[in-house]
């Protein structure tokens, strides 16, 4: 029999109106219940019945959550905590890989074939100019800022971290890995960071050594990218990639070229995966605060279907970024 | 307002038509051809009875504003969303991405979307699913079950269009898509052996059953084939396959227990990573002091460090069937269950001494 709410409040002996408000994200409970009422839910596996909220509210109660790709472990990392948190509100995630394709990402922001209440999109293809393009509460992951409108992290400080710490340890000749032209995009933006603190670091850039992958970050595109680097004999030190699947890719097209790393080529991701803590040699990263930055998606995204204002957290998840240093560009026995 | 809310005749009306992201609607076409909205329906429905003028002046206004059939819609009228919902304990598991993208590639080859639903390897959120209690929206499921065991499985009352992945059933309750977990075990540590290894771990092992028996099981019996005695200290439990921290703990145990080997097999490649991590910390050589095989041929496998080497346990071929066994049941087909199971294939890398490949 499936578990309802009265099963939850007398698990964790409160009332169906307190199980009721934890739910539903509402303020003022205490911790000590609302950590009550989460446990319950969990031991249980009480969902909310979508079917009953379809009838109160004309809602389908499935929201669509569009990511580039499920193989690599960033995004895997973040839909499972999409999945958990929406799980958590009684809603039905709709997957939609969308390759990173423009086509793809705008069909989804247009509900695609209906029955969405909403959606959450992770976008590599979309740009600034289709902002408008939603004909359905949305709300855009990533690293693009637009209050009420953006779940996003700002990774700036994280990547000048990372390039100091490249200067630091000897490097003068950094690749970027996700470099990409179209003005807004995540590449771009991480890109022009790159820039600054290239600059700031009093490196010359050069541009031949900022390379566009194409719009799927993953491990084979890196290892596409980094071979024809290193085949090219330009000299290199240094590789700076914007996800961890890239990194890995670029990390394996070294080795196989006989290079030692961090000795010969320093490697950094992003994302702060699994993949990143267990590669060989591990992986320095960026951390992005994924389920921070999920937890804000999904409040924002309710918000925006329920025709609230956005909440005062808004558009930035305060998320844990920073620069977890380990072996790729330590070396080995120091991390 | 939302999408769902939709009729192809009645759009919102609080959306002015010159809103350029609302979806063109029936009536807009039937506007702009000066025609009855029902004209227009019966002009796209192929009816017969409207007049040749009539029927081009709306098929120029659907060109002209780029009309679709709302396929929400028409799923209303025929009673189907047009999704399906696989169910899965972890995405971030590689082998649960990995067949994630093919289902759902699968999936849209048949014009169905796929709702993936977390379950994550909670007993009851699993049972709700294979029972019908989450699945209001879609028209059928695929499951992969972890929580429950193989014998509570065969017990539970399956509701609607079902297909089952996971371990091969005795009296599957639904249809299956299965690997042959034990063949392709076996055929893993064949090929160790037949590298000449002889002190082979296994990491993975559960007391839960299902596929961590079958493997357990593959591994006994090419260990009895090539008469090479089991020696217990080498079979390490890991009970969160999940995990690479799984693999790393129970190698860190097998290197510990002081029991020399020269082997690792471990039940799935997230877990072979976790090993694979621990060994290169303590400065053994893959494959030369210790050879590594891994179940799954995720991704991840032709990029680590070594290679690993992996069986692929058909997992293409269980994306494609068990999505046209689903198809079949949503059809309306009846009968008992059926149970397919995959081919599956070794794919020798670097791990256990195969030739290097570059990925680039």
């Amino acid at each position: 029999m499936a578990v309802t709410m009265q099963d939850v409040a007398r698990r964790a002996a409160v009332s169906v109106k307190t199980v009721s408000r934890v739910v539903n994200d509402e303020p003022h409970i205490s911790p000590d219940k609302r950590a009550r009422v989460l446990a319950a839910i969990e031991e249980l596996g009480y969902r909310l019945n979508p079917a009953a909220r379809t009838l109160r509210t004309g809602r389908s109660g499935v929201i669509g959550l569009g990511l580039p790709d499920l193989r690599e472990p960033y995004y895997a990392e973040l839909a499972h905590a999409v999945l958990q948190q929406a799980g958590r509100r009684g809603l039905t995630v709709l997957v939609d890989p969308t390759g990173g394709d423009r086509d793809r990402e705008l069909a989804l922001l247009r509900g695609r074939g209906g029955g969405l209440d909403g959606v959450l999109l992770y976008a590599l293809g979309v740009g600034a100019e289709d902002a408008d393009a939603a004909a359905l509460p949305a709300v855009l992951l990533g690293e693009r800022v637009e209050p009420g409108v953006a779940a996003a992290v700002d990774a700036d400080p994280a990547v000048a971290a990372a390039v100091a710490h490249l200067v630091e340890t000897g490097r003068r000749r950094i690749a970027v890995l996700g470099a990409d032209p179209r003005p807004g995009s995540p590449g771009a933006r991480r890109t022009a960071a790159f820039r600054r603190a290239a600059r700031d670091a009093g490196l010359d850039v050069d541009e031949a050594l900022l390379l566009d992958v194409g719009p799927r970050w993953g491990r084979q595109a890196g290892a596409e990218a980094a071979a024809r680097l290193l085949d090219s004999g330009r000299p290199v030190d240094a590789l700076v990639a914007h996800t961890d699947a890239l990194a890995l890719g670029a990390l394996r097209a070294a080795l196989d070229r006989g290079l030692r790393v961090p000795e010969d080529l320093a490697v950094v991701g992003s994302g702060d995966t699994e993949d990143a803590r267990y590669a060989v040699p591990s992986l320095t990263s960026i951390a992005q605060g994924t389920s921070e930055v999920a937890g804000t998606a999904v409040a924002l995204l309710e918000d925006r279907i329920e025709g609230r204002a956005p909440r005062a957290d808004g558009a930035r998840a305060a998320a844990a970024v920073e620069l977890r240093l380990r072996e790729s560009t330590l070396g080995v026995g120091v991390a | 307002m939302t999408a769902a809310a939709e009729g192809p005749a009645e759009g919102p009306a609080d959306r002015t038509p010159a809103d350029p992201a609302r979806p063109v609607t029936m009536a807009d076409v039937a506007a702009a051809a000066g025609v009855s909205v029902k004209t227009v329906s019966n002009v796209l429905a192929g009816h017969a009875h409207v007049r040749p003028g009539t029927r081009d002046r709306v098929l120029a206004a659907v060109d002209a504003l780029g009309y679709r059939v709302n396929p929400f819609a028409s799923r209303l009228r025929s009673g189907r969303t047009g999704v399906i919902a696989f169910a899965l304990p972890h995405l971030y598991q590689p082998y649960f991405g990995d067949l994630a993208e093919r289902v759902i590639a699968e999936g849209e080859r048949r014009g169905l979307a796929v709702v993936i639903e977390p379950t994550d390897a909670v007993a009851a959120a699993e049972r709700a699913v294979l029972t019908g209690g989450r699945r209001q929206q879609v028209d059928g499921a695929i499951v992969s079950p972890a929580a429950l065991s193989p014998a509570e499985v065969e017990r539970l009352r399956v509701e609607g269009p079902v297909v089952l992945l996971g371990p091969r059933l005795g009296a599957p309750p639904a249809d299956q898509a299965v690997m042959d977990d034990r063949g392709a075990a076996r055929t893993a540590v064949a090929h160790l052996l037949a590298t000449g290894r002889r002190r082979i771990a296994a990491i993975g092992a559960t007391p839960r059953g299902g596929s961590a028996a079958l493997r357990e099981a593959g591994y006994r019996d090419a260990l009895a084939a090539a008469g090479v005695p089991v020696d217990d200290a080498l079979v390490l439990d890991a009970p969160d396959w999940d995990r690479r921290s799984s693999g790393a703990a129970a190698a860190v145990r097998l290197l510990g227990s002081g029991a020399p080997f020269d082997a690792v097999f471990c039940f799935n490649d997230a877990m072979a990573f976790g090993a694979l991590r621990v060994l290169a910390s303590r400065g053994l050589r893959v494959p030369d002091d210790v050879a590594v095989v891994g179940f799954d041929d995720t991704e991840q496998a032709r990029f680590s460090t070594p290679p690993l080497t992996s069986v692929d346990p058909g997992q293409e071929q269980i994306a494609r069937t068990a999505v046209e066994l689903l198809v079949d049941r949503i059809g309306g087909y009846a009968g008992e269950p059926r149970v397919v199971v995959a081919e599956h294939r070794l794919a020798v890398r670097e791990s256990t001494g195969g030739p290097r490949t570059p990925v680039a």
